[in-house]
Parts: C-alpha cells; structure tokens; sequence
C-alpha cells in the first residue's frame, strides 16, 4: 500500500522538513554568542599588543636611564640587547599568534643593537600589522629596516659617542583609510620624530615631499605606500604601509520599452546595464533627494507599473553592490513615465439627441457624441460625477465612468443651455481628483 | 508560478545575504526569523532534549553568521545553513561523546529482523522526536545522517571519524533499536 513506508521514510516524511518553534530568547542567545565568537576572534591580538606596549615602554625607560651615564655606554648596550631581544621575541610571539606568521621579520632584527628607535619601530609595525594581516611583503619591510639600523650603527660606530636617542630619525605616518572602495581618497598623515623633510611614493608610480599628502586612488589594487623621512644630520628612516582599494561596480541603468498589462495598466521594463555588480537595489526619491515610498525591489531589472509612481516619485535610483560592499549609483528622471499621466477632460459643448434618452451609457470603443462623458486615459479607481443646473438643481449623477448624461431628467428633455459638472474620484495609486468646468447643451435632431 | 517564487525568494535572500555579509545585525536577525524554526526542527534530531537542540542552533547561527563571506552561491543558502546545523550538531557531539556515558554497544537482542512497514499517520512529529532523542547518541548521528540527510556511509564515516565498517553496524543497530521502540510505543497505546 501506498500508505506504508519503512523506517527511513517515516522520519524522513514526518521529521525532515520539521519546524519547531524557538523559545522567546533563543536570537538573544545568539546575539550574545555571536559577540563573544567575535571578541574572541579580534580581540586577542590586540589585548596583547597592549601588554607588549606595557612591556616596551618599561623596556624603552630602563634603557634610557642606562644611557645616561656615557662611560659606560658601550657595554651598557651590549647588556641592553638581551633584553630588547627578548621583548622583541615576545613581541613576534603575540603577532604570531594573532596571524599565524610574523616568524621571518623576528630573526634578522634580534641580532641588531636594541635602541630605543627600534623599539618604536616595532612598536609601529604592529599596529599596523593587525589591519593587513597576510599580504604584507615581509621580506622587503626587513631590508629596508636593516639597512637603516646598519646606517644608525655605523654612524654610532664613528664617535666615541652615540647619537642621543633625542635625534635619532624615527619614522612614522597613518594612513586615513588602509582598505575601501575605488576611487579612494587617503590622507596621510606624517608623525614622524625628528625628520625635517620627507618623500612619499605612493605605490602608483607618483609621490610627493609634502608634510600630509592626500592622494586619490582611482583605480583598483594593492599598493604599497612608502614614506622615507630625512633628519637634520642627513639620516634618513623609511616605512611603508599597504592600502587595499577594492574595485567598485559600475552603475548603468536604462527605462526600457512601456507595454501595456493585461489589466490595462501600463508597465515598463528597467534595464540593468551596470558591470561588476553582485546585487541591484532599486527604489525612488522625490526632487529634493529623499527616499519615497510605495516601490522597491531587488530584482536585477524589475518592471515598474504606472500605478506604483506616487506622485512625488520624481527619480528611479538603482544601487549596484559587489561583493567588496562597495557601491554605486544610478539614477533616471520619470518623467517619461508620468507623461502618460491620468488624464480626464470633459468636452464643453455636447449634442443632444432629441430622439430620446438613451441611458448615457458608452464604451471606450464607442464613443457617444450624443452623451456627455469624459475622455480618459486610465480608468479610475473610484469615480463620481454630477451636472447640476444653473439654478443649483442636481440634475444627473453617477458613479460609473462609463456612463455618462444623456441630456434627459426624468425622461424628460432638458433645456438647452449652459450646465455645471463636477467630477470626483481616486486613481488607481491613490491620488484624489476633483474637477469641475461648464458645458453647453444643444439640441439637433440626428436620424 | 514556480520558477517565478524561486526568482523572488533568491532576491529575498540576495538583500538579507548582502547585510549579513556587512554585518548588519537587521539583516542576521531577518535571517534568523526565516529560518530559525526549519533550523530547530533540523537541530531537534541531533539533540537528546529541546534545549540542547537550541544550543546547537544558536552556535550555528554564529556560525553562519562568522561564516556568510564563504558561500559562494552554488546551490540553496537553506541547503548551506542546514550543512552548517549538521556540522555543529556534530561537533557538538563530539565534545559530549567524552564526558557521556555510552551504551551504543549491544542493547538490543540479536534477533532475526524484519523490517516492520509504517503507515505515517500512526505516529506524531513529537512521537518521532522523543524517540531519536532517547537513541544512544552514536546510534542517533549516523540513523540521521544515513536516513534522513541521505549521506553514505564513507561519508558518515569521515564525519564522525569512524570505518565505514563501524558505521554500517551502527545503523543497522540503531534501526533494530528504533524499531523495538517503535513497536512497544504502538503496542502501549493499543493497550490504552
């Protein structure tokens, strides 16, 4: 029998496709565990970096106070390297942590002399190292490094004495924005200690000497920023740091051809030309900008009906995003669309037939001259119109657009003359009209 | 009609995808009144009881959420999320089978089997619930894999990191097990 089944197909049927009801606070404990996953994720590589700066600048003072006494210098900096090195290790140990690499930039740097320029150095690095985390050159960062930290020995070697920490060159620079969208606008920002003059070279092949530069990336790509600053007594110090500018999609958006629904109303498709695109948002603004309600989509290229234009939908706006979350743009004005606007006009002069009354009904397809009715173009959602008399009497009335007055009240014939009508009613997308104007009856005879 | 439902609901998804991917919490939690219940009854099988079911489905969430980046767009986002559900309700099962005592091994009588025909109305959703949720738990994970996910058993095997061998007997173990159950369930109700 159809009816039985085996095991399998029991649970499968009954249990499959099986919902139950969460309890009240089931998204809040998801909320919360999301928050922790998170923290946990971010956060440990920073919470260590604080500790290590804790370390460093502890480190950074016991050193200074070493260095004051300058007979001893030479092997005050000997005794010195262990235990920079050893701060450093740790230091390497907490980024290795937080990316799992970090491993090839520790080893050249423990054999050099632990100065408190370094330290800074170091310090800078890691900063930076947690926003771009597995892209970075490691290895040309290490040589540009080195060869500074060989010029600062061998300028130290010359002298009996060190250059006092107070002039090293140190330097340094942030960068607005490391990662966004194309085109992208950075500003740099130069902090760098005791450097007079500077050279940027912004990875496009263009550079700059001034203090903060501002540089606009237009095209896509990873570049790699470099700043060499140079100290009063010719030492020069460089650095580098990465900006990511992700690709943006190119907005296009074209109203295609108008078609006619079964209903009757009227439609248009809007095409989606845009490159680069994951995703298309489409909504309306009014003329000042803001959003209107009463349409949107997320189709790729959705039809948009007469009856979903408000009236003070004056623009389409369609966003394209990809999957960098960048965005852009496009926009078309509506007029096209509201120049088939819902018209309904009524004549000023109509024909009686003397033959009889007729009801007043007609059809779009036959018209009746011989009945007063409105012209229109789209058909009311709700429709009411009157003719009065001049002395005020209501003579005809109806709420069927498709009847109109025949000239008659009560089977009988009207005067001739001039009548007031007044017509009222909604659209189908809600607007309200009202309208009202004179017409003057004739009576011909029509056989 | 169809084809037109699938285009609306893949632009559904494409907004809540977008925001998930951005993070925003609208978004996610748009996802979550979607899916949720269908989530659960997903969830409800693996569990031994309903609130370990929810557990299990608020770390897939998270999951989902941490992880939404990595769908590529083949195939249905509820077939991946349903993925992810399984695979947390595994891991879950992971960490449990320490710290549960097991009697997997030998609790049912080795007698012939035949295989007992079911009409789908002798039993209730509920009915079905409790008794997966009582089946000892390596009995529980590879019925539910084999049954009603439709994986193979060198699939479960990999899974649950077991031989292929070891899954087979489980299964024909935890429908033996099932099926005494479900007899006495029926037999206790015609008694009244």
């Amino acid at each position: 029998m159809s009816d039985h089944q085996n095991m399998e197909d029991l649970f499968r049927s009954k249990l499959g496709d099986a919902e139950i009801t969460p309890s009240e606070g089931a998204w809040k404990g998801v909320l919360q565990k999301l928050r922790i996953k998170q923290f946990l994720r971010f956060d440990a590589g920073r919470f260590n970096i604080w500790y290590m700066g804790a370390l460093l600048v502890a480190g950074a003072a016991a050193v200074t106070l070493l260095n004051s006494s300058p007979s001893v210098l030479a092997e005050e900096e000997q005794r010195e390297i262990p235990v920079t090195e050893e701060l450093q290790e740790t230091d390497r140990v907490s980024d290795t942590r937080v990316e799992e690499k970090g491993e090839p930039l520790a080893r050249p740097e423990i054999s050099e002399s632990g100065k408190p320029g370094k330290e800074s150095e170091n310090k800078q690095k890691k900063i930076i190292e947690p926003v771009n985390r597995t892209e970075e050159p490691a290895e040309p960062e290490e040589s540009i490094i080195t060869a500074d930290r060989k010029e600062e020995k061998q300028e130290s070697s010359l002298g009996a004495q060190e250059p006092s920490p107070d002039r090293t060159v140190l330097p340094r620079f942030t960068a607005s924005v490391t990662e966004g969208c194309a085109p992208l606008k950075v500003v740099f920002v130069n902090s760098s200690v005791n450097s007079i003059a500077q050279t940027w070279s912004f990875g496009t092949g263009e550079g700059s000497e001034e203090l903060n530069p501002v540089y606009l990336y237009e095209e896509a790509g990873v570049y790699a920023v470099s700043m060499k600053a140079s100290g009063a007594d010719g030492q020069t110090g460089k650095t580098h740091q990465v900006i990511r500018v992700h690709p943006s999609p190119v907005a296009n958006l074209e109203m295609g051809e108008g078609f006619e629904n079964l209903d009757g109303a009227k439609s248009m498709e809007l095409m989606n030309y845009s490159a680069g695109g994951f995703s298309s948002s489409w909504d309306m603004l009014s003329a000042d900008g803001t959003q209107v309600g009463g349409w949107s989509s997320n189709e790729f290229q959705p039809t948009l009906s007469n009856n979903e234009i408000s009236e003070d939908a004056h623009m389409i706006r369609m966003v394209v995003l990809n999957e960098y979350g960048c965005t852009d743009t496009a926009l078309a004005e509506i007029t096209s669309m509201k120049a088939e606007e819902r018209t309904l006009t009524f004549p000023t002069v109509f024909s009686a037939n003397r033959t009889g009354p007729t009801g007043g009904h007609y059809s779009q397809h036959e018209l009746r001259i011989d009945v007063f009715h409105p012209h229109f173009s789209e058909e009311p959602a709700e429709y009411q119109m009157k003719i009065y008399s001049k002395m005020g009497d209501l003579i005809f009335e109806t709420r069927d657009i498709l009847q109109g007055w025949d000239g008659y009240y009560q089977q009988d014939r009207t005067a001739g003359g001039v009548y007031l009508w007044v017509c009222s009613g909604k659209w189908q997308n809600g607007t309200t009209f009202r309208l009202k104007g004179d017409v003057t009856l004739l009576w011909i005879d029509r056989r | 009609m169809v084809v037109i439902k699938l285009y609306l609901l893949m632009d559904v998804h494409r907004e809540i995808l977008t925001g998930c991917i951005k993070g925003e919490s609208s978004a996610q939690k748009k996802l979550f009144d979607s899916y949720s219940r269908m989530m659960l009854g997903v969830c409800n099988r693996y569990a031994t009881c309903i609130e370990e079911a929810e557990d299990i489905m608020q770390e897939g969430f998270v999951k989902i959420f941490l992880n939404v980046k990595e769908f590529k767009g083949e195939g249905s986002l509820v077939a991946w999320m349903r993925r992810i559900m399984i695979n947390t309700a595994i891991t879950h099962y992971h960490k449990m089978r320490k710290h549960r005592y097991h009697d997997d091994l030998d609790e049912v009588r080795e007698t012939k089997f035949e295989d007992h025909q079911w009409e789908e109305s002798e039993f209730t959703k509920e009915e079905l619930y409790n008794v997966i949720q009582r089946m000892p738990d390596g009995y529980r994970m590879v019925f539910n894999l084999y049954a009603v996910e439709g994986y193979k058993h060198r699939e479960i095997a990999e899974i649950l990191e077991i031989d292929e061998n070891t899954s087979k007997s489980q299964y024909s173990r935890a429908r033996r097990w099932l099926q005494e159950r479900l007899i006495k369930i029926k037999e206790s109700e015609y008694r009244g």
